[in-house]
Parts: C-alpha cells; sequence; structure tokens
C-alpha cells in the first residue's frame, strides 16, 4: 500500500496538537532560565493611577480590593502588592478587603511584611478585613459603615474600637479605590461606589478584561487600568521592585511570538489557496 | 398563593431600595440598610447550602457504588476534614487548614486556569484561518494587540504598542460599548419584569 | 519546604491532563473539589455566620436571628419536600438585587457610556468611537427586520471583529500569564529549592 504524503503547505496547518504545547513551553522555560531583560515602557493608564495616588494628601484612606482567587494571582497578586507598597511607602491609610472567600490570608502574607518595612501600625495605618459575600449589595451596606458589615477584621479583632474606623466611618470617607479584579466586581465599584458615593477608583484587571474596561477610562469614570501582568510589571516599575510580574515579562514576550508563529504557520495553506483562486481568476479574465 | 406571596416579598425588597435611592426618606434608609445586612448573611448561606450540596450528592455515589466512588469518597473525606479543621481546630493562618489551603488549593486550581494557556495556543493555531474580511479583522487586531502588548513589540517597532493600544480604545471601545448599552438595557428590563412579576423563573417549578 | 513538594506534586499532577485524563489527574480534582469546598464553608462560617449572627446573638442583640433563620429555611431547597419554603428568603435578595440593578446600570452604565459617545465629530476617532456604537448597536437591534439595515450592521459587524480579535489577543496574553507562574513556581521554589 502506498502511504499518500500530505503537501508540506497543508501538512504545516495539520501539526499535532502536542508539538504547539511542547515550543509554547519551551518558550516559556528559557527566558525564565536566561533572562533578556527587554526594556518595559510605563503606559499613561498605569502612570495615572500612580499619579492619583502619589498626589493625594497624607490624611486619606485608599481601599484596594483583592476581588480575585488563586486561578487569577499570576497577574492580580503582583499589581495587589505593588499598589499596597505605594500607598503604604507613601503614608495613606490602606483598607483591604475581599469579595472572593480565598483571598483574606493571601492579602494578610501581602501586607504583613509591608507593614513590618514601613513601619505601618494595624488598625491605626492599614487593616485587613478578609472576606464577606454580597458584592454589589456590601458595597451598598459598606456606604453606612464598615463597622456593621464587618464587626471583626480577617484576624478576628473587633473593628468598633479601631482608630482607623474612627477617621474613616464608611466607604464615603474614602479618597481613593483601586479594585484588583479578576471579574465583574468593577462593576460595582464603578455604579456603587463612583456613581452613588462620589469615590474615585481605578482597577487593576486581568488581559481578558481589558478591552471591556478601556471604555470606562474613556469616559473618565475609571482614572486608570492597569491590564494584566503588563500591568503589574509597570506598576513594579514606578515604585522600584522587581517582582515576578517584571521577571515574567520576557516569558510573556517570546511565548507571543512563538503563538503568533503558530497562527501564521496554521494559515499557510489558507493564503496559498486565496492566491492560486485569484490567479486562476485573472487567467479566466484574460 | 405561595408563588404570589414570595413574588409580594421580592416587590416590597426592591421597592425599598427604589424608594430609598429616590426620595432618601430617613426609615427606608433604615430600612435598606438593616435589609442589605441581611442579604450579606443570606448569601453567606446560600454559599454553605452549595457546599451542603455538593457533600450530599457525593455521599450519594459512594452508597450507591457508581462508577469511580472512590474517588467521591477521597472528596467527603477531604471535605470533612477541612471542615472540621476550620471549624473546631484552627482557623489561624499557621495551623493545618490554612496550610492546606495555600499548597493544595491555590496550586491546583491556578494550574487548572493555566492549562487554558495551552489549549488557546491549539485552538490559535487550528482555528485562527483568515477566510474571509471578518476573520481577516479578527486576525489582525488580535496579532496586532498581542504584539504590542509584550515589550518585544516595541523592540520590533516602536509604533506596535501605539497600534495596539488604538485597536483597544478606539474601534475595540466603540463595539465594547455597545455591548456594555445593550446589557444594561437588558439588566434594567430584566430588573423591572421581575419586580413587576412578570419574570418568574427564579421561583423554579 | 513539604509544602512546596505538595504544591509540585498537585501542580504536576494537573498539567498531567494535557497528556491525557489519568487516574492521578482525577484523584487530584476530587481532592481540589473536596478541600475547596470544606475551605468555603469554614470560611463562610468564620466571615458572615460566627461574626454577624451567632456573636451578636450571644450579646444579646436578637435581630440578626431573623436572617439567620431565614438562612436556614434557604438549606431546605436541598429537601424537595420543603423547597418551596426556601422562595422566600430568595425572595428578598432577588428583590434587592433587581433594584440594585436597574438604579446602577441606569445611573453607572447606560447613562455615561451614552455620555461618553456624546463626542464632538472633530477628529478620525471620534468619528470612529461614534460609528462604531452605533452600528455595532444596530446588529443587535432586533425590532426591525434586518434586511432595511443589513449595510449598517454590517459595518457594525467589522468593529465586533476588531473587538473580539483584540480580546482574543488578551485572552492569550492573560492564560499565558497563567502558565508563567506556574513554570516560575516549578522553577525557582520547587527545583530551585532542591539545588
Amino acid at each position: 500500500m502506498v502511504r499518500k504524503v500530505k503537501p508540506i503547505w497543508e501538512a504545516l496547518g495539520k501539526l499535532d496538537r502536542r508539538w504547539v504545547y511542547l515550543f509554547v513551553s519551551l518558550s516559556i522555560l528559557f527566558p525564565l532560565l536566561f533572562p533578556l531583560n527587554l526594556p518595559l515602557t510605563v503606559t499613561k493608564h498605569v502612570k495615572a493611577v500612580y499619579d492619583r495616588i502619589e498626589n493625594l494628601p497624607d490624611t486619606s484612606a485608599v481601599l484596594i480590593a483583592f476581588d480575585f482567587d488563586p486561578s487569577s494571582i499570576p497577574e492580580c497578586l503582583p499589581m495587589a502588592i505593588s499598589l499596597c507598597h505605594h500607598v503604604m511607602k507613601s503614608g495613606k491609610v490602606l483598607i483591604v478587603y475581599t469579595n472572593f472567600p480565598e483571598t483574606g490570608p493571601i492579602a494578610e502574607r501581602v501586607l504583613e511584611p509591608l507593614a513590618a518595612k514601613f513601619q505601618r501600625e494595624y488598625g491605626k495605618h492599614y487593616v485587613n478585613l478578609g472576606f464577606k459575600p454580597g458584592n454589589d449589595v456590601l458595597l451598598m451596606a459598606l456606604g453606612s459603615s464598615w463597622t456593621t458589615s464587618f464587626p471583626k477584621d480577617f484576624r478576628g479583632n473587633s473593628t468598633q474600637e479601631m482608630e482607623i474606623f474612627s477617621r474613616f466611618p464608611s466607604y464615603r470617607h474614602l479618597s481613593f479605590m483601586v479594585d484588583v479584579a479578576h471579574g465583574a466586581t468593577v462593576d460595582f465599584y464603578i455604579t456603587i461606589g463612583l456613581a452613588q458615593f462620589g469615590v474615585p477608583l481605578a482597577a487593576g484587571v486581568t488581559a481578558v478584561s481589558i478591552p471591556q474596561y478601556e471604555a470606562f477610562v474613556q469616559t473618565g469614570q475609571l482614572v486608570g487600568l492597569l491590564g494584566g501582568l503588563k500591568g503589574a510589571a509597570e506598576y513594579e516599575k514606578l515604585v522600584g521592585t522587581k517582582g515576578k510580574a517584571t521577571r515574567g515579562m520576557d516569558a510573556q514576550s517570546v511565548a507571543h511570538l512563538v503563538i503568533i508563529f503558530f497562527i501564521f504557520l496554521g494559515n499557510v495553506s489558507v493564503v496559498r489557496n486565496i492566491i492560486l483562486k485569484n490567479i486562476s481568476a485573472m487567467r479566466i479574465k484574460k | 398563593m405561595l408563588r404570589f406571596t414570595a413574588i409580594i416579598i421580592c416587590g416590597i425588597a426592591g421597592l425599598i431600595i427604589l424608594v430609598e435611592f429616590f426620595f432618601r426618606i430617613p426609615l427606608f434608609t433604615k430600612l435598606q440598610n438593616g435589609m442589605m445586612d441581611w442579604v450579606i448573611i443570606l448569601l453567606s448561606f446560600s454559599y454553605l447550602m452549595g457546599g451542603i450540596s455538593i457533600f450530599l450528592s457525593h455521599l450519594q455515589r459512594i452508597q450507591r457504588k457508581y462508577d469511580g466512588w472512590y474517588y467521591s469518597l477521597v472528596l467527603v473525606v477531604c471535605l470533612l476534614l477541612m471542615v472540621t479543621l476550620g471549624i473546631f481546630v484552627d482557623y489561624g493562618p499557621n495551623g493545618a487548614f490554612q496550610w492546606l489551603f495555600k499548597n493544595v488549593q491555590n496550586p491546583m486550581q491556578s494550574t487548572m486556569f493555566a492549562l487554558l494557556a495551552f489549549y488557546v495556543s491549539s485552538a490559535s493555531y487550528r482555528a485562527f484561518r483568515v477566510r474571509n474580511l471578518h476573520a481577516t479583522l479578527l486576525f489582525v487586531a488580535a496579532v496586532l494587540v498581542m504584539i504590542g502588548k509584550v515589550p518585544i513589540g516595541e523592540i520590533l517597532w516602536s509604533k506596535f504598542p501605539e497600534i495596539s493600544q488604538w485597536i483597544l480604545s478606539v474601534p475595540s471601545l466603540a463595539a465594547q460599548r455597545a455591548l456594555t448599552i445593550g446589557a444594561a438595557l437588558g439588566l434594567i428590563a430584566t430588573g423591572l419584569k421581575t419586580l413587576l412579576g412578570i419574570e418568574r423563573s427564579w421561583l423554579g417549578k | 519546604m513539604i509544602g512546596t513538594w505538595v504544591a509540585a506534586f498537585f501542580t504536576l499532577a494537573i498539567f498531567s491532563f494535557l497528556y491525557r485524563d489519568n487516574p492521578i489527574y482525577r484523584l487530584a480534582e476530587h481532592i481540589f473539589i473536596g478541600i475547596s469546598t470544606g475551605y468555603y464553608i469554614a470560611v463562610q462560617w468564620h466571615s458572615v455566620v460566627k461574626p454577624n449572627v451567632v456573636d451578636k446573638v450571644l450579646l444579646g442583640d436578637y435581630l440578626p436571628l431573623i436572617p439567620g433563620v431565614l438562612g436556614l429555611l434557604l438549606l431546605l431547597r436541598l429537601i424537595p419536600k420543603y423547597q418551596w419554603i426556601a422562595r422566600y428568603p430568595i425572595a428578598i435578595y432577588i428583590g434587592v438585587g433587581a433594584a440594585l440593578n436597574m438604579i446602577q446600570y441606569t445611573q453607572g452604565f447606560l447613562i455615561a457610556q451614552i455620555q461618553g459617545t456624546m463626542l464632538s465629530p472633530t477628529s478620525i476617532n471620534n468619528l470612529l468611537i461614534i460609528l462604531g456604537t452605533l452600528t455595532s448597536l444596530t446588529y443587535f437591534f432586533f425590532a426591525l427586520e434586518h434586511k432595511h439595515l443589513s449595510k449598517v450592521s454590517k459595518i457594525g459587524i467589522g468593529f465586533l471583529m476588531l473587538s473580539f480579535g483584540a480580546a482574543y489577543g488578551t485572552t492569550v496574553m492573560g492564560r499565558l500569564s497563567l502558565l508563567i507562574s506556574r513554570f516560575d513556581f516549578l522553577l525557582f521554589e520547587w527545583l530551585g529549592g532542591m539545588f
């Protein structure tokens, strides 16, 4: 039996998926092991968030909502770390809470070392309220008081006696908030936090959500936008740290090139057919 | 009658919120704040209901010796272990409960989503075909955004980041805005239908 | 150290699905569901049920008993015979949610987004935003037969395709970031910790 050999342009479009997996894996592994240190430019959306926090008076309170779960830690956690770093370093009061059950302990692991580094006192300069369900309903409730919905913080301390909540008793008393989110929670802060309580906001979102929230930057509803690992890396650059986001940027670059290469490879036979069709159409015309 | 009572409760709950928003009557503000706290508690019980439902369905699989019942047994043991550790033993940051969350749940949840990177790569290679004008537009936008959103794009051509940002903040923004407006209209209409008792699917059978 | 090994084992167990479905993946998957469900239950207890209901009642504030009892009624949804009782607590949050949606999306989304499109048509970008929004909206306009609007809505499809392409690009970007993070963990925290 004679085995029929596929023409090369057809074979290029029908490689086994595991070849794609292998090349994508290698495109990530090599830059992680041998960094290229590609230069990173800070975009205006990210700079706008940084500038807003930087220019707030020292007496103001900023909320960083850790609205993500382990599935989006790689993109969101570096953003949350850099934002908390910035708020604490610049001497503003920091309030943290989350709409996700998994993220209370993650926030705790972020805040503790930063507080030690910048000598911030718990309950006076920063607080981790932990998780509470409710999303938009919770936010409505926070508009009247933090302590009613959060009688205790993540550590189990009573919030009634905390200095932070006598100075900033409700959501309305915030000067700025950033929602580091992997889902639609940003919508609640736009529609309630900003529209009803007048608290300006920015968002740090996963790359998937970038197109959706561009429209809110254009209307001015979002002060700025941190998008995906690149947004996180840009913020790391602004605060002067080199975290996991910066480390991942080289791998991200090379992996994108590999995927684009595969997209072109998959289209070789399609483009060939289009060209052949046009040539034959021209011949018929002649 | 029972269904009608539920619809009335739903309507009154919604009405309190709407009256408070439009008229800011102190009594309604108080009612609204109280109701928000209640809803937070109710939502928490709905999480518990979800958890109990998973527990019961796997318990049934074990009892009836369904195919792969031993996996369900592992699931039930893990669930009970976490509940016991979290509620009765040590919820604190250094306890076994948080250790299991950090070293078992956390890496697995991250990895499950990381698998999608392989599938999306394979889909890019197999399904992204420039067969007509619309598919070509999709292709061009995807490639330009991919290349413009990483540092190497800027090295290859300094205009790539600008083009990528332009796609996101002009044509893509326009389409996303239409989707947002459409979704908002849909949500507002559904909300109104629910409060008026026209939309009743939430009542179940 | 043990934690890193455990995390690495489960990471590799999940990755093994890339080759094919296998018993190790199945085991890891069920451990994951069990652990996370148990985690959610315990977190709900500590975050809401205990501080917002139990502790308050123990201090003599009996009002939270009402939502507490309503919450217990919600659990009756799991018993077919008494399912109907769960409709009442559900009715409260459906009502609150519906009203909140109406307010939120009118004020924060609809009005603001329409305002954002009322741009002065003095630049090409502004014109494109106006044209793109209107034509894309036309594509979703089902009150009139599309043959009257086909040319306009075809332009809209063009804008939508550009947007979906951009969304595809950012989706690839996001998914790769997740993979980078897992490889980073395996390389530097697990293998790096060994050598």
